[in-house]
């Protein structure tokens, strides 16, 4: 309800320009905003994870049952429930509400990534270190596990020679399977499909209906590290490990003939100077902008445009690599996460007081005006005949004091509200806990 | 209105307060001086034969208190009623029945404010002490206590999401405070004269305020900028302000017998509400949405007045209270109202 009366000009800020936050709360891994925006979930080296508000830059909720690096974090759609992975080979589905545990599910090896269905908190894809991607879904009360055989049909289409990026690609040994694993996986934003990314550069398009490899695409010859779509599913990035991030075009996967799907790539964003690898890629929330954290020893983050790909600003960060990065859901805020000592990062738009707000009578003016004063202005008149001018000049429409109305650009969809619980024997969080 | 006059009107100018009770400037704004004596009937025939008006009558009377009635609050869920007053306790009373459920005890100067939280298992409040304290109402046991005011806490207002708690003070700010941390997160620099009441917009993004030095302003909850100021031409203290229902517009009360509503986005005042009498004491102005949409405030002559939101002619006036109605509040579904004055009881309607 504020954007109507915000500064034009500091709204129309594109991304971010100076430090404004340092959250120390334990070593964080990773991080996730919920789709609106109020909450930051954190992952910690410990397996912890934090919830913070965002209002208040406080935790909100400490969720326990991790023992090894959380590695992924997810949020259902409304907000309620959050799903981590750990490298305990466990994934957890929390409640908010209460803190406690809906779900836990135990895999064979040490979870990449798991994440949520867009639409239903009971269905999850996770990618597992050396083991194919699975689908879980508990919908009906127990836990089925679907795996999905990615790799089996990239053979199939490995006689397409074509290769995204690469300027000299690997010449491909027909027929031989590759030994390669499923290092990413994750939903589309209708959750009809799932995108997985190999270690040898393949793109696995997979209906999550029949679990059926539909489409593959060899974009790289390297690994396929990240595979991000932007807020409005229309754009998707792939950060693979030649140093190079892609940006597609999703295709329309409505069409019923995988084969006619265009993989259309868009850009590529690379530092050519340095050959930097990139730690993590994110959209921002408009999906304008495309930002990656850098490896090892420049801690900065890139912004490019996504219009003509241009890079537009480079973040440094203080002192520490950046591991993970996320643009926040509606606001032009991105936090990070260091490696070294995993605090929080958060740069936001600063926005000066507009002085006119103060005095309704005042008004920002870029020149100079001359004054002309107005024939009645200063005339004194008594009270009782202002008091009537005054009642005289209020309109005599209808007002509607209680339909909700939408503004546009606002988040108006129910999100959950984690209950603050203020009672003094709650587990509080200890400082002590990081490193 | 001159704050000053705290000092010498003492308990014992009237016979509204006990009088081994201490002055303080939430007596002398609410619920302490002495009674006006009904002058004229102000509003003569109105709401008799008009056909829409609400039609509320006399339901029952919560009686305890031992000093006047500075604000009375129904929780979100509409099962309590949480009553607050000069006599430095705050009392909860069952919606349904009246019946009476506990005080809560521990501030130690009188209490000028409440709001509950929206899931009705917490109230803050708001006292002379200059402390607001956070208590749960299961158990009625402290939670936190915020302290950092330099005057007298006046009023106060949870966010819609319970995290934030926003005070305004007779030291002439606003703090945002962190309700889990019991931490101030920000002082605002608000006003130059007492903050007479501070309210949350329904998504937490903003916060009004308004003063005894005329104006009106919203602040952005965020980032603590103020977003907007407004200004009544003649400049009177304005004693009450709050959101409506939506959102899109501010109601206002000061203390030139006006209640105001404003289209803060223009900038524009678009209704006027007249007719009460409200000079002296901070008196509370809402809506009741339940049984058609009205405008509420109680009079300083112990009558309550609803007004049509349109065509801003009074729909009914409400007689009982001895001395000035301070406080209105509408239950969130049914068709109730609750009114608490500077007679120490607080009056229940309900539809006829």
């Amino acid at each position: 309800m504020n954007l109507l009366l915000t500064d034009p000009f500091s709204l129309s800020q594109e991304y971010p320009e100076n430090l404004t936050h340092i959250l120390d709360y334990g070593r964080s891994t990773c991080l996730r905003f919920n789709r609106k925006g109020d909450y930051l979930a954190s992952g910690l080296f410990d397996g912890s994870v934090i919830v913070f508000d965002f209002d208040t830059y406080g935790i909100a909720r400490v969720l326990r049952g991790h023992t090894r690096p959380v590695t992924s974090l997810s949020w259902s759609r409304d907000g309620r429930y959050l799903l981590s992975g750990s490298r305990d080979w466990l994934c957890i589905l929390w409640d908010l509400k209460d803190g406690k545990r809906l779900e836990t599910v135990r895999f064979e090896a040490p979870i990449w990534g798991a994440e949520l269905h867009p639409y239903n908190h009971q269905i999850f894809v996770v990618s597992l270190f050396d083991d194919a991607p699975t689908l879980v879904d508990f919908t009906d009360g127990t836990i089925r596990k679907h795996l999905l055989n990615d790799i089996s049909s990239t053979k199939t289409s490995a006689d397409n020679e074509e290769t995204f990026g690469s300027p000299s690609p690997e010449t491909q040994n027909d027929g031989v399977q590759e030994k390669q694993s499923t290092l990413v996986a994750t939903f589309t934003r209708s959750g009809q499909h799932i995108f997985t990314g190999t270690s040898k550069g393949w793109l696995n398009i997979i209906d999550s209906e029949n679990f059926q490899t539909v489409r593959s695409e060899r974009i790289t010859t390297s690994n396929i590290k990240h595979i991000s779509f932007s807020i409005s599913g229309k754009q998707f990035l792939i950060n693979s490990s030649d140093r190079t991030i892609r940006l597609f075009n999703t295709p329309d996967l409505t069409y019923v003939d995988p084969s006619n799907w265009m993989i259309d790539i868009v850009h590529r964003f690379q530092d050519v100077v340095n050959r930097l690898q990139w730690n993590s890629i994110a959209f921002s929330s408009n999906g304008d902008y495309v930002m990656a954290s850098t490896y090892q020893d420049q801690h900065d983050i890139y912004i490019w445009e996504t219009a003509v790909g241009s890079l537009v600003k480079i973040i440094e960060a203080p002192r520490e690599e950046i591991v993970d990065v996320q643009w926040h859901p509606n606001r032009t805020l991105i936090a990070a996460t260091g490696l070294d000592k995993g605090n929080i990062y958060v740069w936001a738009t600063v926005t000066p007081q507009q002085w006119s707000a103060l005095a309704p009578d005042f008004v920002e003016v870029d020149e100079n005006v001359e004054y002309e004063e107005k024939e009645d202005e200063f005339d004194v008149i008594p009270d009782e005949i202002a008091n009537k001018r005054r009642l005289d000049q209020e309109d005599e429409d209808d007002v509607d004091v209680v339909t909700i109305e939408r503004v546009r650009g606002e988040f108006s969809e129910e999100s959950f509200v984690i209950p603050v619980i203020l009672e003094e024997d709650e587990e509080t969080f200890d400082d002590s806990d990081s490193d | 209105m001159d704050l000053d006059s705290r000092e010498d009107t003492p308990a014992s100018s009237g016979d509204t307060t006990d009088s081994e009770l201490p002055s303080h400037p939430g007596e002398a704004y609410r619920s302490h001086l002495p009674f006006q004596k009904e002058e004229n009937g102000q509003q003569n025939g109105v709401a008799k034969t008009r056909v829409d008006s609400p039609q509320y009558a006399l339901h029952m009377i919560l009686e305890g208190h031992k000093a006047g009635i500075t604000n009375v609050k129904f929780s979100a869920n509409g099962k309590w009623i949480a009553t607050a007053s000069a006599d430095k306790t705050i009392k909860l009373w069952k919606a349904d029945d009246g019946e009476y459920e506990m005080t809560i005890d521990g501030h130690s100067r009188g209490v000028n404010d409440i709001a509950w939280s929206h899931d009705s298992r917490v109230l803050a409040s708001a006292s002379d002490d200059k402390t607001v304290r956070v208590w749960d109402v299961v158990s009625g046991r402290i939670l936190r206590i915020l302290r950092g005011h330099t005057s007298y806490a006046y009023s106060v207002d949870f966010s819609p999401k319970g995290n934030l708690v926003a005070s305004g003070s007779f030291d002439e700010s606003i703090k945002i405070w962190d309700v889990k941390k019991g931490v101030c997160l920000r002082t605002l620099p608000a006003h130059s004269d007492p903050v007479s009441a501070v309210h949350f917009s329904r998504d937490g993004t903003m916060i009004v305020s308004c003063s005894h030095d005329g104006q009106i302003r919203l602040w952005d909850t965020a980032s603590g900028q103020c977003l907007k100021t407004l200004i009544e031409e003649n400049n009177s203290p304005v004693s009450n302000v709050r959101f409506s229902p939506n959102g899109k517009y501010l109601l206002s009360g000061s203390l030139d017998s006006s209640v105001r509503l404003w289209d803060y986005l223009k900038g524009k005042r678009v209704k006027t509400y007249q007719g009460h009498k409200n000079e002296k004491y901070a008196s509370i102005a809402t809506f009741s949405a339940t049984n058609g949409v009205w405008v509420v405030s109680g009079s300083e002559d112990g009558k309550t007045f609803f007004w049509d939101v349109q065509t801003k002619e009074v729909a009914q006036v409400l007689e009982g209270h001895e001395g000035a109605v301070l406080c209105v509040d509408a239950h969130p579904t049914r068709n109730m109202l609750a009114s608490g004055g500077m007679d120490r009881l607080v009056r229940i309607w309900v539809k006829r």
